[in-house]
């Protein structure tokens, strides 16, 4: 029955097994990215890619141990991933603005050419 | 039976979302690593929560398995566009082997902070290419790689 006390039996829990030790893989090259990514949206996206793998051990972990409440706190974290990402783009894009603001529209209607630069 | 099946879907989840983490690290720049990561985890989940369905004992749990595939679906193309938009254009270093980028004239762009490196290899690359075509403009460099 349980995955931590190590006795495994069923399709179901070496199916879990097996998936979970995937994602537990993932989770730490995700963490390294983390860690050694050189660039602030390298970590942004880790972050990001983080929480998605904690969200597929979970729903892992609520088969292996059959208790569904883990489902709950995957889908509030789906949620709050989302929020999380928006805001970490919405930051990096603001935090130093750009040298010529330029509207994304008017340099689609202006062309490039005769663009203004004030 | 029903079992079997399910198994087989949690370890192609499981697959999967290590596949989109070795993107993550093996890919050589932030929108290539977003696009491994979005995709591939995107994928996992599914197949994650299609197993859930699949031994799913009563309508809730199916339910919000059901659910979570639906926000991840809804969010997660959301957040990667938002990321790749906020990281061009504060400037992060494309590849050193990208051929077009064709929002050059389109995002304003700061210039890129790319490490001396990378620099390295665009003079090399851009000294080559005077060697190749005198005066190549950018515009159909851009275009050629469409």
């Amino acid at each position: 029955m349980s995955i931590l006390g190590a006795t495994i039996g069923g399709p179901l829990l070496w199916g879990a097994a097996i998936g979970g030790l995937f994602t537990v893989a993932g989770i730490l090259l995700t963490v390294y990215r983390l860690v050694v990514g050189p660039t602030l949206p390298d970590r942004v996206v880790a972050l990001d890619m983080l929480t998605v793998l904690l969200m597929a051990l979970l729903m892992i972990f609520a088969v292996a141990v059959e208790v569904p409440s883990y489902l709950d706190a995957a889908l509030a974290l789906a949620l709050v991933a989302f929020l999380a990402t928006v805001a970490f783009a919405r930051y990096i894009e603001r935090r130093d603005p750009l040298p010529e603001q330029e509207p994304y529209d008017q340099a689609v209607e202006q062309g490039p050419e005769d663009a203004p630069h004030d | 039976m029903i079992e079997v099946i399910a198994a087989l879907l949690m370890i192609a989840g499981g697959v999967f979302c290590f596949s989109a983490a070795l993107g993550l690290v093996r890919f050589p720049d932030v929108f290539m690593r977003m696009h491994a990561a979005t995709k591939a985890g995107t994928l996992g989940i599914l197949l994650l929560a299609l197993g859930q369905i699949a031994v799913a004992g009563d309508l809730s749990i199916g339910l919000r398995a059901g659910l979570i595939a639906v926000f991840i679906i809804a969010t997660a193309p959301i957040g990667a566009h938002l990321m790749g938009r906020a990281a061009y254009r504060t400037g992060a270093p494309l590849w050193h082997r990208t051929t077009s980028d064709p929002a050059t004239h389109v995002f304003p762009r700061r210039e890129s902070v790319a490490d001396p490196q990378m620099a390295l290899l665009d003079d090399g690359l851009e000294a080559l290419a005077e060697v190749d075509a005198p005066s190549e403009p950018v515009a159909d460099k851009a275009t050629a790689g469409q």
